[in-house]
């Protein structure tokens, strides 16, 4: 990156996003550990490559794709191999000294494992990371229209998943 | 008025849909309890799901690179330049023009150390 002006311009954009950011890779990876090296990871990522971003799409979108790659790069480098076994895999591997992670957000992305990668990938940048539509379509690159109907469909497949799990 | 298409209820609840079109919506809402229902049962899911993908989030703590400012030959060519003219001012001009040449330069040097002329390079975080 050329131009302090840039750099303070980039690092302005990033600043709002790194705790959405955060929960979705923590939901990806199965890891707060994991997730604070995928969005640091996925920061010095959009830092090389900010002068290449093309101002007129959304920049929350841009980036967001680049902590998503992040975080598959992370689950191939631990063994996780192809997209369809870390979308359904589980956790990301944790160091012994790392509690296993819990919550209301672990129990409604188990739920998500559940269902295709298609709506699995919508659901989580809708609700971890609090992505508009036309961020969602950038970050995936495919049309804001797919974006809806596909989100409206996932939210179906959720809700009958989780319908599956109440006694 | 044009029918609801199923995603635009979901659409309704993001705020994704247009001023017009959301009102439309409503007003088939108002007109249909079994269509209301439905966007009642995906707005009590919807807050549901967003409190509990809200319990992942926490702030990282990340660093960038610093920017160092490095001036390049450029720079220094331009302060030659300038010197130049000081000194050639101080030599052949009377003391009025001297004082116009000298704030002259004074303002481009500030403009150059300021504006783009500089050269920067990225250093280790």
């Amino acid at each position: 990156m050329r131009s302090s002006r840039r750099a303070d311009a980039y690092a302005r954009a990033l600043r709002p996003l790194l705790g959405d950011a955060a929960g979705y890779a923590r939901a990806i990876l199965r890891s707060r550990h994991g997730a604070e090296d995928a969005i640091q990871q996925a920061a010095l990522r959009g830092w090389e490559r900010f002068d290449s971003y093309d101002e007129t799409r959304p920049f929350k979108g841009w980036w967001f794709a680049i902590v998503r790659n992040c975080c598959i790069d992370m689950l191939r480098q631990a063994g996780r191999g192809a997209p369809q076994d870390w979308a359904g895999a589980g956790a990301f591997d944790q160091s012994s000294s790392e509690p296993e992670e819990s919550g209301d957000w672990k129990a409604l992305d188990d739920a998500l494992l559940r269902l295709s990668d298609a709506h699995r990938e919508v659901l989580r940048l809708k609700y971890f990371g609090a992505l508009s539509y036309e961020e969602i379509a950038a970050a995936l690159h495919i049309p804001r229209g797919t974006v809806m109907s596909r989100l409206h469909l996932a939210r179906k497949a959720l809700a009958a998943e989780l319908e599956k799990e109440e006694p | 008025m044009t029918p609801i298409m199923p995603e635009e209820l979901s659409a309704l609840l993001d705020g994704e849909l247009s001023t017009e079109r959301a009102r439309q919506v409503r007003s088939h809402l108002a007109a249909d309890p079994s269509l209301a229902d439905e966007f009642h049962r995906l707005s009590m899911q919807h807050s549901q799901w967003q409190d509990a993908a809200r319990s992942a989030r926490f702030a990282p703590a990340i660093r960038l690179p610093e920017v160092k400012v490095e001036f390049g030959w450029q720079f220094g060519a331009l302060v030659g330049v300038l010197l130049v003219l000081r000194l050639g001012s101080k030599l052949i001009s009377p003391p009025g023009t001297t004082m116009a040449i000298e704030a002259i330069a004074l303002i481009a040097l500030l403009i150059v150390v300021t504006a783009k002329g500089a050269h920067q390079a990225e250093g280790g975080a």
